[in-house]
């Protein structure tokens, strides 16, 4: 299971290269999970300070950006997935799991840590401290 | 041509660095830091990330249409990195950017100021 070996792709029913090898597991989907668990006491530490409104038009526009990219680099074969380690269901030739999971938490994860950095860099946030009940306040 | 690495660097880099000059300015020194600190720790991150999923042969890449740049590290092309390391200063760019919009322009509709200045209880002056 190395990246350094290629697979033997064939063309999948949209044109679109692919593969399966290995055992049916959904890595893809499995893998996002240590990603979740470390966003729960990040979101406990900046869920006052982060602009929700902000945050929901980021997500959006780079879940329509990233949507439009990856079906390009899906057909194109820049990224051929293996069939055996995606759930299976396609959004526009896209694995399910980038719209529903990859696009959505790593930007809303990055926009937390950033707010975290920002908290502990001008000292409204301590290690082990408690957050103040409103920002800049 | 190299279109894996074209489309990143339009995609991400492109964007990423014409908004810079947008919220920079407002961003304050701990804001900066704070920027560049979450920038290189996702570097980091998605460093790693990158082989896990390699490891786990999420997927691989075909060059039946577009050759790849020809550089890798350890098996992974330079352009997984290219798009790893320009997706996180993009977010950023575009939370920071529609954080400044709020209630300036077309967007002050949508995007109301999250926090008002409290209005002032002085006299008003009147007309003369």
């Amino acid at each position: 299971m190395s990246g350094d070996t290629r697979p033997r792709m064939r063309r999948s029913v949209s044109g679109a290269p692919t593969y399966a090898r290995g055992a049916k597991w959904p890595a893809w989907f499995l893998l996002a999970i240590p990603f979740l668990l470390a966003m729960i006491p990040l979101f406990k530490a900046v869920w006052r300070r982060v602009d929700w409104l902000a945050c929901m038009f980021t997500v959006l526009l780079f879940e329509g950006i990233m949507i439009v990219v990856e079906h390009n680099s899906v057909m194109r074969g820049h990224w051929v997935y293996n069939e055996n380690r995606i759930l299976g269901p396609l959004v526009w030739g896209v694995p399910i799991e980038e719209p529903l999971i990859y696009y959505l938490l790593p930007p809303i994860f990055v926009i937390m840590l950033f707010e975290l950095l920002k908290g502990l860099m001008d000292g409204t946030i301590k290690f082990g401290g408690k957050q103040p009940a409103t920002k800049g306040r | 041509m190299p279109l894996y690495f074209l489309t990143v660097v339009f995609v991400f880099w492109v964007p990423g660095l014409a908004l810079v000059p947008v919220y920079w300015g407002r961003l304050g020194e701990g804001g900066r830091k704070a920027l560049l600190a979450a920038v290189a720790i996702m570097a980091v991150v998605s460093f790693g990330m990158e082989y896990v999923y390699l490891w786990a042969d999420i997927w691989s890449f075909s060059e039946a249409h577009d050759p790849l740049l020809g550089i890798g590290l350890w098996g992974a092309p330079i352009e997984e990195f290219t798009y790893w390391f320009g997706a996180t200063p993009f977010c950023l760019g575009l939370y920071l950017v529609f954080q400044r919009l709020r209630g300036c322009g077309p967007f002050a509709a949508v995007l109301k100021p999250a926090r008002m200045a409290p209005r002032r209880k002085g006299r008003r002056r009147r007309p003369r």
